[in-house]
């Protein structure tokens, strides 16, 4: 055989380094205090700090979340490359339960201030705040509903993370197909299940911020802008273990597939960011441009940087297969697109939450379009919180998932095999 | 076979050298069809002859000889042009009957750098679109369409697209034909039919290779480096070496 | 170079086929003489595509009044073709470009066939909209040239119906492009067994390949470059054409999900075809080992992830409808759903979102017969889902009074069923001429996909297992090599 010289990848542990601990504790801390100075320095707007809660809670849980989609669509799809690096999706899948709890908590206390359809008055015609169009949508926008169904998302992601990450561990002491059959299993249900709670999910607790808006596509676009995301962070963990000398079979075939995927998904993001901006540009309908109207006129910075980093710096720098295999140019991406789907999400949330408690105090309108400590605090805390959790789960487990049955094609992977 | 040529006059520079000492007596050697006799001709060939319009039309007449070491899989196929390439011996080219990965850094080949003139074609399209629509929509006659501005760039990405990629595919595809030198017309000789269906070629060039020592040495390597098979094959059309096909024109298209 | 034939995935070639057996089974029915039911077949086609041709001509003779439409719905079942046939024509790109960057080797079997589709599928549709003109030498307006003679009488830029001449005439020219390329070699192949007469036919289709190591290395070149440009293009004009109702201000139109739901249904409709026609003709043509079942499994999956991504578009829409608080919008999906047109909701349900489920299992998918009848169910479930936009979309538009009934004359009905014997006589044409798989791709996946190769690599890995379980057991390694002993 041409690969008599193969030999079985072993087990590979990871210790969290100290250093990198320190660093994500004490992003935490800084995260905290200067979102705590935040708090105190906003108090009069509550919707501005349970936004920012909302928001940056959300991004973290949706990175691992879709890192867990990207890890599962590759099972599904029989990928082999993809195995060496597979680890760290996993890992990242894994904060999903924790942040669940704390968007949970988020949501119980800030929803009246963060929905604009929760305030009072709203859906009580005798109320002078009474709005005939969010009353319309009563049955989906209550709290009921609401958090019925935010608890049967949560309750659903975390089973899922959970059991599809556990299965794989398992796999490391006990060879056989057994358990990838199983794995095979639990992707296709969780696949399911992601397909349709993504959508609705991202309706009840994005989408009706802006209670009067509403577009088709916009789960798509939420799921799209989050994925490249997660594939952005994974690569961003992949330079850093190999940088401290783990994960030595990754090669630079592994990265410049990895650079394929954040190069085609940024891509994706721009068609569905275009298709939903084109369409309503294009029907000049006044329910629907006021949505793009309210991010141009008073956001209009994070609006065009929006595009800029998401889509157009990726897709010039990223155009060659010399910057795709090299991973300076990938670190340098991928951390622009964490920061950029990041903004994507600021721009979902926080100027339509802002405008709707604005509505609130008639008379005299007080719009916050503020970008402070809040705003740098708070995405601070979650990203210590999410790299220790990633860096914890990374350290518990062999970095390769040794009885994989596709191991061996990762291990000799060549990006420009067919 | 009837008859095999070998011409002294030929591409190869050292040859035409050869001539030039000899006080211009072009050696012309026959190898006799039926009874296998070696003949020698010379005849005297005025100086200015020998540039580069004569050379041209003596190669258009002559025959060219091929050494084909055949193989069956591509396996031993990429080792033996290791082999032979790290014991100092030519390879012309190599055929096979799908792309065999690893062959170019075998042979020694340079990537090619045709998708680069799929980018270029590409951002001429992109170009020539938004500046043709732009220039007809707000220069030569502004009209309005559904109360949207003049200058009405979302409405133009669409046609832009298509015409980026219209132009990167027909651009590429016709640098491609062109430099892999395919078209309608072309009625080739193949050096071996097989090597479209089930064979693998490596093809060594015989005019270089033309002593019997040569001959013998590959020969000997190739049957022990897994060649089924070894033969000669003479064509009227020359083929070009691997090199050639890749540096000829545009360098490394 | 990866040629290590994972014992975990399924054989994708069968056999034990060798290079040679390669191009004997795939050269053989194209070397051979036509059989009866070729024949039979092709007369059928084309008597079919005569009638298509002469009721066009009528068409064009006597204007579009000979169709069904009336002043409220102009567009029906010409615009219902046009989509459905655009939206066959992408299963071939698909297979051919997105797989390909998926490393999806079971593309090998059928993107050759799959990317022929797709070209004929392009030619049936381009005929609607031009026919649809009724003058059709009208169709030169559409064309925008250099100096105008018309004066103010560009053609609108930011008219979708003319980025749609730009769609589907690219995607056209490209689609073509990177089919012959891929055949280039092929035929080549073909020249190289044929002789007199044949050969010369054949040495011209093939351009003159000679297989050299610098052609083949500009062959992956540019194959990974259509592939990188085909894969946002064939996105494109499924959404261009989307873009033709979204634009618009209709109830059941504008909605901002019809781009990629278009292009998932297009994919959709697009794979039930290419199982259609790939279920019989490895049958007839003896390509069982190359089309395997495992192929079929796959296309299977696919028309499943992509029927039900279409259902949550269904959905996603009736829900939106509901929420956005719109009359119009909300009347427009009542009707849609309930009105006089329910049959062709249901009808468009029942085949593309509920059927389907029954590929989530896997003796089913792994059926012919259900295959076969399922991919018959989708290609009419999907042009029911065109016929539910399009028409009842227009039939409950925002005016009561002018609400009408559309049905369709026989005309209508002749030119769609002319328009299948085009397809269908270019396809059996194509298959005679040229070679249905694509034999230089499929060797090149022999030996990572060929069962003898899998079985023997399953053999040594297990060897191999053993003999590091008996060095284990004997003391002499204790390196953490066996990973159930380390931890």
């Amino acid at each position: 055989m041409a690969h008599s010289h193969y030999h079985k990848p072993g087990i590979e542990k990871y210790d969290f380094d100290p250093k990198l601990r320190t660093v994500s504790i004490a992003l935490m801390v800084v995260g905290l205090i200067l979102f705590v100075l935040g708090i105190f320095t906003n108090m009069e707007y509550p919707t501005r700090i349970w936004t920012t809660m909302l928001h940056n809670t959300y991004y973290f849980l949706g990175l691992g979340l879709l890192g867990m989609f990207y890890v599962a669509a590759q099972t599904m799809g029989y990928s082999g490359w993809v195995i060496l690096v597979s680890r760290i999706p996993e890992a990242m899948a894994r904060v999903v339960p924790i942040f669940s709890v704390i968007l949970g908590v988020v949501l119980v206390f800030g929803y009246k201030s963060i929905y604009h359809w929760a305030h009072d008055g709203i859906m009580d015609p005798a109320s002078s705040h009474y709005d005939e169009l969010i009353a319309g949508k009563a049955g989906f926008l209550n709290p009921m509903f609401f958090f019925g169904a935010t608890v049967i998302y949560l309750v659903l992601w975390s089973f899922f993370t959970l059991s599809i990450t556990n299965n794989s561990y398992k796999h490391d002491t006990n060879p056989g197909m057994k358990l990838y059959t199983r794995s095979r299993t639990l992707s296709m249900m969780f696949l399911f299940v992601f397909g349709i709670s993504s959508s609705t999910a991202l309706w009840h607790w994005f989408m009706s911020i802006d209670p009067h808006w509403f577009s088709t596509l916009y789960g798509w676009y939420c799921f799209i802008s989050l994925f490249v995301g997660a594939i952005s962070t994974t690569i961003l963990i992949t330079i850093y273990l190999k940088g401290k000398g783990y994960l030595q079979h990754v090669n630079v075939e592994h990265f410049h597939d990895l650079g394929k995927w954040m190069f085609a998904f940024s891509v994706a993001w721009a068609y569905l960011w275009f298709a939903q901006f084109m369409l309503i540009w294009y029907g000049n309908i006044p329910e629907e441009t006021l949505y793009f109207m309210d991010r141009y006129e008073n956001y209009k910075i994070p609006f065009f940087l929006n595009f800029c980093i998401n889509f157009m710096l990726p897709f010039l720098v990223l155009m060659t297969a010399r910057a795709k295999r090299s991973k300076f140019v990938l670190m340098f991406i991928a951390s622009m697109l964490v920061f950029g789907h990041w903004l994507d999400y600021y721009l979902l949330a926080m100027p339509g939450a802002v405008k709707g408690a604005a509505y609130m105090h008639d008379g005299h309108v007080i719009h916050n379009f503020g970008f402070g400590l809040l705003e740098i605090g708070c995405p601070l805390l979650m990203a210590g919180l999410f790299l220790f959790l990633v860096f914890t789960n990374l350290s518990k487990q062999s970095l390769v998932p040794v009885n994989h049955p596709f191991l061996r094609q990762s291990y000799e992977h060549h990006t420009n095999s067919i | 076979m009837s008859e095999e040529h070998h011409s002294g006059v030929n591409a190869n520079e050292d040859k035409v050298t050869r001539i030039e000492h000899e006080d211009y007596i072009e050696y012309r050697e026959y190898k006799d069809g039926v009874n296998g006799k070696e003949h020698y001709e010379g005849r005297y060939v005025a100086p200015e002859a020998v540039y580069e319009d004569e050379l041209y039309k003596e190669e258009e007449k002559d025959e060219y000889r091929y050494l084909l070491g055949m193989f069956d899989d591509e396996v031993p196929l990429l080792h033996a042009i290791e082999k032979l390439r790290a014991s100092g011996i030519e390879i012309h080219d190599a055929l096979s009957p799908f792309p065999v990965h690893g062959i170019d850094d075998a042979l020694g080949a340079r990537e090619t750098k045709l998708h680069t003139m799929g980018f270029l074609f590409g951002a001429t399209g992109t170009a020539f679109a938004l500046l043709a629509i732009s220039g007809i929509s707000v220069l030569n006659w502004p009209n309005n369409f559904g109360g949207k501005p003049y200058f009405a760039l979302p409405g133009w990405v669409p046609i832009g697209f298509e015409l980026t990629v219209l132009f990167s595919a027909v651009g590429m595809t016709i640098v491609y034909y062109l430099r892999n030198g395919l078209s309608v017309f072309k009625d080739i000789e193949p050096l071996e039919p097989r090597t479209s269906s089930d064979r693998f070629a490596l093809v060594f060039d015989m005019q270089h290779y033309n002593s019997d020592a040569d001959m013998n040495r590959i020969t000997d390597m190739l049957k022990e480096l897994g060649c089924i098979e070894v033969k000669q094959r003479t064509v009227t059309t020359r083929h070009p070496s691997h090199e050639e096909q890749s540096t000829a024109g545009f360098q490394g298209l | 170079m990866s040629q290590y034939a994972s014992p975990a995935r399924k054989p994708l070639i069968e056999g034990s086929k060798t290079y040679t057996d390669i191009t004997e089974d795939i050269c053989g029915p194209v070397e051979a003489a036509p059989n009866i039911p070729f024949i039979i077949g092709f007369l059928i086609s084309a008597s079919l595509a005569l009638m298509g041709v002469t009721l066009i001509g009528y068409t064009i003779w006597k204007g579009i009044g000979v169709w069904g439409e009336n002043k409220t719905i102009g567009w029906a079942w010409d615009i219902t073709n046009f989509v459905w046939w655009v939206g066959i024509g992408h299963a071939g790109t698909l297979i051919s470009a997105i797989l390909l960057l998926f490393r999806q080797k079971w593309r090998t079997g059928v993107n050759r066939s799959a990317e022929a589709m797709t070209i004929f599928a392009v030619v049936c549709a381009g005929i609607f909209p031009l026919i649809h003109m009724g003058r059709i030498w009208d169709a030169f307006f559409i064309f925008p040239y250099w100096p105008n003679s018309r004066g103010p009488l560009w053609p609108n830029f930011l008219s979708p119906l003319l980025w749609d001449v730009f769609a589907i005439s690219t995607y056209f020219t490209v689609s073509l492009l990177f089919w012959y390329t891929g055949l280039v070699p092929d035929m080549a192949t073909i020249r190289d067994r044929a002789s007199g007469f044949r050969r010369r036919i054949y040495s011209a289709l093939s351009f003159g390949w000679r297989g050299t190591a610098r052609q083949w290395q500009r062959f992956e070149s540019i194959s990974l470059v259509l592939a990188g440009l085909s894969t946002p293009l064939v996105l494109s004009v499924h959404s261009v054409v989307s873009f033709d109702f979204a634009t618009s201000v209709i109830p059941g139109w504008h909605t901002t999900i019809f781009p990629p739901y278009f292009v998932a249904g297009a994919i959709f409709s697009g794979f039930a075809m290419v199982l259609t026609l790939m279920l019989v003709a490895r049958k007839v043509m003896n390509l069982e080992e190359y089309i395997t079942i495992n192929h079929v499994e796959s296309m299977n999956k696919v028309i499943l992830m992509t029927g039900s991504i279409v259902g949550v578009a269904y959905l996603t829409e009736l829900f939106m409808a509901w929420y956005s608080g719109s009359t119009y919008e909300q009347g427009a999906f009542y009707y849609r759903a309930l009105g006089p047109y329910w049959w062709s909701y249901a009808a468009m349900m029942t085949c593309n979102v509920i059927s389907p489920q029954i590929f989530w299992i896997k003796s089913m998918r792994r059926n012919l017969w259900v295959t076969f009848i399922m991919s018959i169910f989708i290609n009419i479930g999907m042009w029911f889902e065109r016929f539910v936009i399009i028409v009842t979309s227009l039939a409950t538009d925002y005016l009561p009074s002018s609400w009408l009934y559309y049905q369709p004359t026989f005309v209508e009905v002749g030119i769609f069923i002319g328009t299948m014997g085009i397809f269908m006589t270019l396809f059996l044409l194509f298959c005679k001429f040229a070679p249905v798989v694509a034999i230089a791709e499929v060797k090149s996946i022999l030996k990572t996909s060929g069962d003898q190769y899998i079985a023997k690599q399953a053999e040594e890995d297990k060897q191999e297992d053993e003999f590091v379980d008996d060095l284990l057991r004997s003391g002499s390694i204790t390196v953490a090599r066996r990973n159930k002993n380390s931890d």
